[in-house]
């Protein structure tokens, strides 16, 4: 019990201190004289009474007590039971004092150790039997044992203690009165003739008899005034004592004379405290709130008789005690409730329309963090629901003062702690809405990040994910802010929520744009852009990307990417650009040739993003448009390129290519010698590459690319008029070259020349591909008669074919130009019917089967449409998208097209529900492609303003 | 003599602006007062006849002003309670329209919105709402928090405001100074998490202006009806009763809790 030594005690202040502490300390002071034997006994009562935690070493002790003396054996056995006692093993404890001689007064000694260890474990009733038992007995007497005096000390000082917190005023002055009488040093006394005479003014509160009152008032004057000696702390407790009698009495204005008389005492105390650094010590905090108290009475009392004026004027007077007992002694009981008073003065002037009291600034912040200090210390014990009502009570009296981070952070754990995780997050949501921004409250930022951090080592993934998020995305000032939110971001990624990740990602990029995390963000955004096909976000995001990273295998992926980008959004001279500097930068014997080739896993990889970044750069010179200026300069250096390449890679992947671009280039400067030069050499070189051995079709290819047409008809004229000399394959693939290149005159000319052709006669699969093929041409030449004609011929011959789908679309396009919708509508019906036959007898061929379900649809909503019925037109569109899945990017690119197109004809057919589903499926699916996407949410309000 | 030159001057100031008179004052710039009869013109400059004679103040010039007030107000509202939202719609259109800039069109506007949406008619209130705004301009929802506070629910329920309800919502809570219009829009962002079939989100907003907002009596008992609700709704059973425990204990005399203690 005694946490401080009694050589530390011989200061009066330190037994002041002490006093609150401790009452054992009087246990101490009552010690008599124990002679020689006793010190080694003394040695361990002090160990117990001083250090309640180390029985260990007491035990130790008393062991070597007992074998050292013998002889003593009643004061071993009275000290065992006390190391038991404090043990908790009562029980044992009993049994020694059960041996005992009846009356022996140790016994009572050890008895009261077990009150006192009942009281402290919350046995009240066990605590009070022992207690009474033991006053009984020492009634009109104090015990001569100096232990047992120890002991009777100590259990009337917690008894006083107890009667007091429980309002029994009346037996806590009885209490006291045995202090006053018990203690030996006089100060301590005095302490508590005070103490007396407050128990007394309490005990006159409560009694309603006027005699008795003043009886009870009478006698706290006395102990009051007995406690007067000497100019102390002591001194200053009394007087107040005295202003409480009065007060008690009714008789304000008698206190306040009281505390102008001693002022100057007062004021003398105070200085000695304030020089010896305890200014809390003073009584004038007391003081100060009384005074308050008296005023604020004073206050109401001429507010209720509606004198304002003098209201006004006490109301000032109580603001100013309470503002000052609150400013000037800090750990002081009475400042902190001095703080809580004067914030419910303010309330009260607010109500009732008196002007606000100017308290120093930061005067909140402080009642706050008085306040909070409490709450703190019921969550540092672990008493989390307690601490809980403490936080609220501090953050809903001062809603914004520089306390509120903190103790929104230790709501939220207390929360969180007690199992409530739902109020934690409420509690930190509030947190980052309301106290984050840019110049928002650090400590409101600690708290989010610390229940970030507890949500995670609970590996409770999605609150920790969405207290990193509020973290990041509310204090940019917070260091861990950054990586906190990519982590967030990654998580909404790893569960496919991409639109939530790509926000979070942005975010960090235009929170955070100097952090190593922006870069990463920047990256993830580049990279699904990319992967969606929008380059122009790809380019946004990769040009931050590579701008913010510093040069390694990561920003030379995103700066290839880039250029390739460009190069979609056809901002060639940039691509061209991005190419040459990603060239230089990973070229083996430049600058940081450590940095991507100096280990062995980046090495091959940086290797394999050279080639292709020298194939793309070369690639990237031909494809400047032609009125470019200095092309032909550019063409060049396309050639100087490209032969370097051969010379450094030839073995590339990209080598046959690079022959290919080489002939190209050739084509395009009109030098075709040359070009079949170079086309030569692709099937002498790398006879895998497909169409190696076939000249022509390269030259087509490559013309055709080029939208060089002439040679493209120069050479397949060529081809036709010498059509033995090639094969019915060379043909059919040069025909469906053609088909690509748009040039479908030529395409059907070869297509028919297939057709004919004796190979074709006797290769079914031929056949139908130039009969397909002739098919396809016809219709896109707009002859749908004959593209008929051709489908017919094909279905007839071949009924079972494998194009037996794509032709019957054919059909059902061809009739759909020509008007005939009800054939147009009756074959995609047939269609339908085909399908599922093939699906069941080719099972393996699902996705195929898919597909064409997907075009059916497609071709029956265009056909619906162009009939001009709009509702089945909606109908067969809103089915394709609601109960099919694009598989591939064809498919995707089909689902968007019809998807816009549903949009639009809902809003002319006027069918709002089907048309803001459709816009909901878009901004899901397709939030990349920003110009659709605002096109949309704007057509989205046009059928929501009409719901 | 001087009580007949201000009787005249009213009411030709009447007759010429076409605004009616009231007894009022206008607080002005410099903090001063002027007490006497108000006259607002369509732009919001204000004439006040007093004892001392009769002054002109153009917007900018003074910060508020104010009538005596009109007697329509209660029997609108009453009207309006009652379910007869024709005369309620007569009687508060008027109060809008004869005391322009003298507050209680404001305040008169926040009843016929409410009027006018349980009448259907929600055209009729959003142009109420646009009038005020267009005579109070950024200030208008500070001076008249219940008229926001209609104006905001009024969007929650309608599906196609709600993107634009939600940013101000956010807007209010984020920056707000006033802490009674952040818990209202803490409130009503709860409400329209609700309707947006969100009940865990919702149940987080209504808390937060439970546990934050003690002191706002508007919408507190609201917030922990709201909140005990939203756990039912979530058939958290247990904490659903305990904050209608609440509610009772806090607010006896609050028609939800005695809605509830009646149940």
């Amino acid at each position: 019990m005694l946490l401080i030594k009694r050589k530390a005690l011989s200061g009066s202040l330190a037994w002041l201190v002490l006093f609150a502490v401790s009452p054992a300390v009087f246990a101490q002071d009552a010690g008599e004289d124990k002679g020689p034997p006793r010190d080694e006994a003394g040695f361990i009562g002090s160990l117990l009474d001083e250090y309640s935690g180390l029985t260990d070493i007491a035990q130790t002790a008393l062991d070597a007590f007992k074998q050292k003396e013998p002889s003593l054996k009643e004061q071993a056995d009275f000290l065992q039971a006390r190391i038991y006692v404090k043990r908790g093993r009562t029980e044992d404890a009993q049994k020694i004092i059960d041996g005992f001689k009846a009356g022996n007064p140790k016994a009572q000694a050890v008895k009261l150790e077990m009150a006192i260890y009942f009281h402290q474990v919350g046995e009240a009733e066990k605590s009070k039997k022992l207690f009474d038992d033991f006053f009984a007995v020492y009634k009109d007497k104090k015990p001569d044992d100096p232990d047992v005096l120890n002991a009777y000390i100590n259990a009337s000082f917690i008894l006083a203690d107890i009667r007091k917190n429980e309002g029994k005023w009346g037996e806590a002055v009885k209490y006291y009165k045995q202090l006053v009488t018990g203690a030996k040093e006089k100060k301590i006394r005095r302490i508590f003739m005070v103490e007396t005479a407050n128990a007394y003014v309490e005990l006159a509160k409560k009694t309603d008899d006027a005699a008795k009152k003043n009886e009870h008032l009478q006698n706290a004057d006395k102990y009051a005034r007995d406690a007067m000696w000497i100019y102390d702390e002591v001194f200053g407790k009394a007087i107040v004592a005295l202003v409480n009698i009065e007060l008690a009495k009714g008789d304000r204005s008698k206190a306040k004379s009281l505390v102008a008389e001693y002022k100057s005492d007062i004021n003398g105390i105070e200085n000695s405290l304030r020089d010896a650094r305890v200014m809390h010590l003073s009584p004038r905090a007391h003081l100060r709130y009384i005074l308050g108290e008296v005023y604020l009475e004073e206050a109401k009392s001429a507010h209720a008789a509606g004198d304002r004026d003098k209201a006004k004027g006490s109301y000032g007077r109580a603001a100013n005690e309470f503002i000052n007992a609150f400013l000037k002694y800090e750990g002081n009981d009475w400042s902190d409730r001095a703080g809580l008073a004067f914030k419910e003065l303010e309330g009260w002037a607010s109500e009732n329309g008196y002007p606000k009291m100017k308290a120093p600034d930061g005067t909140d912040g402080k009642i706050a963090r008085r306040l909070l200090a409490l709450a703190k210390k019921l969550k540092q014990q672990r008493q989390f629901a307690d601490a809980v009502p403490k936080y609220l009570e501090v953050l809903n009296a001062y809603p914004r003062t520089s306390a509120t981070g903190e103790a929104l952070g230790g709501l939220a754990s207390s929360f969180a702690e007690i199992g409530d995780d739902i109020s934690a997050l409420a509690t930190i949501e509030y947190a980052a809405e309301r106290f984050g921004g840019e110049n928002g409250d650090e400590s409101a930022g600690t708290a989010v990040r610390s229940m970030a951090s507890f949500w995670f080592k609970k590996k409770d993934n999605e609150l920790a994910g969405r207290a990193c998020k509020l973290l990041g995305l509310n204090f940019v000032n917070d260091p861990y802010s950054p990586q906190l939110l990519y982590g967030a971001a990654e998580l909404e990624r790893q569960k496919e929520n991409n639109q939530e990740a790509l926000f979070l990602y942005e975010n960090i990029v235009n929170k955070y744009p100097g952090d190593a995390f922006a870069v990463k963000a920047s990256g993830r955004l580049g990279f699904a852009a990319y992967d969606a096909g929008d380059f122009e976000s790809a380019v946004k995001w990769f040009e931050k990307g590579v701008e913010l990273s510093p040069p390694g295998p990561r920003r030379a992926e995103a700066k290839f990417r880039l250029a390739n980008s460009y190069i979609k959004v056809n901002r060639i001279p940039n691509a061209i650009k991005t190419f040459l500097s990603l060239k230089k930068e990973l070229d083996p014997n430049g600058p940081d040739k450590q940095l991507y080739y100096g280990n062995e896993a980046n090495k091959e990889k940086t290797t394999d993003l050279l080639v292709q970044t020298s194939f793309f750069f070369g690639q990237s010179l031909t494809q400047l448009p032609k009125e470019t200026k200095g092309v032909e300069k550019f063409q060049a250096m396309a050639i100087k390129e490209f032969d370097e390449f051969l010379k450094k890679y030839p073995k590339s992947d990209y080598a046959p290519k690079v022959l290919q671009k080489l002939g190209s280039l050739s084509l395009q400067t009109g030098k075709v010698e040359d070009a079949i030069k170079y086309f030569e050499e692709i099937p002498k070189k790398y006879p895998k590459f497909p169409g190696a051995k076939d000249i022509i079709y390269l030259i087509v290819d490559s013309a055709g690319k080029l939208g060089k047409q002439d040679i493209v008809r120069t050479y397949t004229e060529k081809m036709v008029g010498n059509i033995k000399a090639y094969s019915s394959g060379q043909l059919i693939r040069v025909g469906m070259r053609l088909i690509e290149f748009e040039m479908f005159d030529l395409a059907e000319k070869v297509m028919r020349a297939v057709a004919s052709h004796p190979e074709a006669q006797a290769d079914p699969q031929i056949e139908q591909r130039a009969l397909g093929g002739l098919a396809l041409s016809a219709f896109k030449r707009g002859n749908h008669e004959e593209s008929l004609k051709a489908v017919d011929g094909l279905l007839t011959k071949y009924p079972k074919s494998a194009n037996k789908l794509d032709m019957m679309f054919l059909q059902a396009a061809s009739y759909r130009e020509m008007e005939q919708y009800d054939k147009a509508v009756a074959i995609l019906g047939d269609v339908t019917d085909q399908i599922i036959s093939l699906t069941e007898k080719y099972p393996n061929r699902q996705q195929e089967f898919a597909s064409a379900e997907v075009k059916k649809e497609q071709e029956l909503a265009l056909t619906y449409y162009a009939m001009g019925d709009v509702k089945k037109a909606v109908n067969s569109t809103f089915l394709l998208l609601n109960t099919r899945v694009a598989r591939d990017d064809v498919e995707k690119a089909i689902f968007k097209e019809m998807c816009l197109r549903g949009i639009d004809w809902s809003i002319e057919g006027e069918l709002w529900k089907p048309g803001l589903s459709m816009c909901e499926i878009f901004t899901e699916t397709w939030p990349l492609d920003r110009e659709n996407f605002e096109l949309v949410r704007q057509k989205r309000g046009t059928i929501q303003n009409n719901l | 003599m001087k009580k007949n030159a201000i009787w005249i001057i009213s009411v030709l100031s009447g007759i010429i602006f076409g605004g009616s008179i009231y007894a009022g004052e206008i607080v002005l710039s410099n903090g001063s007062k002027k007490v006497g009869k108000v006259v607002a013109r369509p732009d919001g400059t204000l004439t006040i006849a007093t004892a001392e004679g009769s002054f002109t103040y153009k917007p900018g010039q003074y910060v508020s002003a104010t009538g005596d007030e009109p007697p329509e107000l209660r029997q609108g509202v009453s009207a309006f309670r009652t379910g007869n939202h024709d005369q309620a719609k007569q009687l508060l259109e008027k109060v809008v329209r004869s005391n322009s800039f003298l507050r209680w069109d404001g305040i008169a506007a926040e009843w016929l919105l409410k009027t006018y949406n349980a009448a259907g008619e929600s055209a009729s209130g959003n142009r109420i709402v646009e009038q005020i705004e267009k005579r109070y301009g950024g200030s208008t929802y500070e001076r008249f928090p219940g008229l926001e506070r209609a104006k905001l629910e009024t969007m929650t329920k309608t599906k196609s405001k709600w993107g634009e309800v939600e940013t101000q919502l956010n807007e209010i809570i984020n920056t707000s100074k006033s802490r009674d219009r952040a818990a209202y829009a803490q409130m009503t962002r709860g409400d329209l998490r609700l309707e947006q079939s969100k009940p865990k989100d919702a149940v987080v907003d209504y808390l937060r202006t439970v546990y934050f907002f003690e002191a706002q009596e508007d919408v507190h008992p609201e917030a922990i009806y709201k909140t005990a609700k939203a756990f039912e709704a979530m058939q958290d059973t247990k904490r659903a009763k305990d904050f209608y425990d609440r509610l009772v204990a806090d607010y006896p005399d609050h028609p939800l809790a005695q809605q509830v203690a009646g149940q």
